[in-house]
């Protein structure tokens, strides 16, 4: 459903351009239609565009839209400040209750979460505020989990990821959700994280240091995500992959520590590029394949990078006034590249 | 109903089963107990919001300054824990893994008290004129290992010895122009004990308090298959 409806909602927004368009046409005198072609034409619009909102709800106007956005906002921000208060409330009593009560109340937690989706789902169409309990129910899921071992005082372990990992993208699944389905994916690669790092014979929560262990998820995320039919999931899996490659990349190349057995310093090197390289070659990847996200996600991180490494090679020796006005200079060059790539994408 | 919501339902359950389940695995057996005052069981501070109660480890691992550190390579070497090379004059240190071990702690025995008198009299040497207290702990680790069964053949009394898991990390040490891999237990695990009710009757009219003479708590602890600690006793002295 939410791939229909930004479908329709797209459609709506260039109705209301082409009707825009049409007027400045008009105005300008290059197009002028008889009365009867403009009321027949409006009549197909208003009648689209009433259509498109009765299915889909759609944002019919700016205005709409606006309103819209305000109240996601509100929803948002109400719901976060309910989730708030019902979990200071148990923290205020949580102590006062017996012990099977409250491994009663961890388990029911989710399960309610879960009842609660499937009830939203079917009633709204925009599955919006079921996206936000989904977001709640997978939060709930992973405080049962963890009260749960400090109840019993358990050695934590990486498995818990995997558990969470796997619930939240049954549930992406499920309801077509890709919030969901970027928080299942962090969750399994922290999983495959901690896994490997167990493997290696360290305490599974080092993992978040040697940010190599994140690698592999970061690649697997982004080849799952080109060679898939190409679907909002496919484009969640790409960003979610490049994101965690890119910081995996930027935590390798300044102070990480590393899998590998040579001089740190080489390593720390090689990462600095391979994050430069990896970059650039994802601009290259987003301009033939007409992905937006992942070209701008190439192009923050390269201009990151690079920002990271004039602070490292120039920052001390360099006088401050004339590091400024090279980083100036730099940024106006890639104010231009990027400029022209807009261009290149725009043509094709 | 979706497809995927039975398969979510199903999932929530079975984590829960599995989890419960390695709960009552760790308990069927109890493979040490033990009773620790306040001094070695701390409160943790709760603050007026948070009603939970937990208490957690205090000990030392007998290396303050002016004494030497106590996990020599010899000794991790028996443990069976190999530290790597040390690189050459101008290559940056390559800190390894930190890695899970188990943890021999003595209760108020002959390394604890070798442990005050030596501190005190290089303390004496060193700095006659300042004042130190020694926390009030009589819990010291001794040795560490690989697997708990290694350390309670060597340490068989369980009245003077507890096994507990940690973490073992190394740090590059450089004394006396001597280079060298500086172990150290960095935790326990877990270094807190939930106190379930009706255990909490005891603390809830206890004030948090650090720093005193006389201990006003003792807990009779047990650990399990798994070295998973859990309160069985609470008295008041």
């Amino acid at each position: 459903m939410p791939d229909a409806r930004q479908d329709a909602q797209q459609r709506v927004d260039r109705i209301r351009a082409f009707r825009e368009q049409l007027a400045d046409l008009e105005r300008d005198e290059v197009l002028v239609l008889s009365a009867e072609q403009r009321d027949r034409l409006n009549e197909h619009i208003d009648r689209l565009q009433k259509q498109l909102a009765t299915d889909f709800d759609v944002d019919v106007s700016t205005s709409q839209k606006q309103i819209s956005l305000g109240m996601k906002i509100v929803s948002a921000l109400g719901g976060l400040a309910l989730c708030t208060g019902v979990f200071l409330f148990f923290y205020r009593y949580w102590g006062l209750l017996a012990t099977p009560v409250q491994i009663a109340i961890l388990v029911a937690a989710p399960l309610v979460g879960l009842a609660g989706m499937e009830f939203s789902s079917r009633r709204e169409r925009t599955l919006y505020f079921t996206a936000l309990i989904g977001l709640v129910t997978v939060t709930l899921f992973v405080l049962n989990l963890i009260v749960l071992g400090q109840l019993f005082n358990i050695a934590p372990s990486p498995n818990a990821f995997l558990a969470w990992g796997a619930f939240a993208m049954l549930l992406a699944y499920t309801y077509r959700l890709r919030w969901l389905l970027a928080v299942s994916l962090v969750g399994l690669a922290v999983w495959v994280s901690g896994t490997t790092t167990v493997s290696a014979g360290g305490f599974w929560p080092s993992g978040f240091d040697r940010a190599e262990s994140y690698l592999l998820s970061a690649v697997a995320m982004v080849v799952y995500g080109t060679l898939s039919r190409e679907n909002d999931f496919s484009a969640t899996y790409r960003l979610c992959g490049w994101l965690t490659g890119f910081l995996a990349l930027l935590a390798l190349g300044t102070a990480g520590e590393s899998y590998l057995a040579a001089d740190p310093k080489i390593i720390r090197k090689v990462y600095q590029f391979a994050g430069l390289g990896s970059a650039a070659g994802a601009i290259w990847l987003g301009i033939r394949r007409q992905w937006n996200g992942t070209v701008n996600t190439g192009a923050a991180f390269f201009t990151i990078y690079l920002v990271v490494r004039l602070v490292d090679w120039w920052w001390d020796w360099m006088p401050k006034y004339l590091f400024f006005l090279i980083a100036g200079g730099i940024a106006a060059v890639l104010l231009a590249a990027f400029r022209k790539l807009r261009a290149r994408m725009e043509a094709s | 109903m979706k497809r995927g919501l039975p398969a979510a339902v199903a999932l929530v359950v079975a984590a829960n089963i599995v989890v419960l389940a390695g709960v009552a695995y760790n308990r069927s057996r109890v493979v040490e107990r033990i009773e620790l005052t306040e001094f070695e069981l701390g409160q943790n501070y709760a603050g007026t919001d948070n009603s939970g109660i937990s208490l957690r480890f205090e000990w030392t691992q007998g290396s303050w300054p002016y004494q030497s550190n106590w996990l020599s390579e010899e000794r991790l070497k028996e443990a069976g824990i190999n530290l790597p090379p040390l690189p050459p004059q101008s290559v940056e240190w390559r800190i390894p893994l930190p890695r899970p071990i188990f943890v021999a702690l003595e209760i108020g025995g002959e390394s604890w008290q070798k442990w005050r008198d030596e501190y005190m009299k290089k303390q004496d040497a060193v700095a006659p004129n300042m004042r130190v207290s020694l926390p009030r702990t009589r819990l010291i680790s001794v040795d560490v290992a690989r697997n708990p069964e290694s350390l309670r053949r060597k340490y068989p009394d369980a009245a003077k010895h507890i096994i507990v898991r940690g973490v073992l990390r190394l740090s590059p040490g450089i004394s006396q122009d001597r280079r060298s891999w500086q172990a150290y237990i960095s935790e326990l695990v877990p270094d807190s004990i939930h106190v379930p009710p009706p255990f909490t009757d005891i603390f809830r009219p206890l004030k948090f308090e650090q720093n005193r003479d006389t201990p006003r708590y003792a807990v009779t602890l047990c650990f399990g298959i798994r070295y998973e600690p859990w309160i069985e006793s609470v008295r008041r002295l």
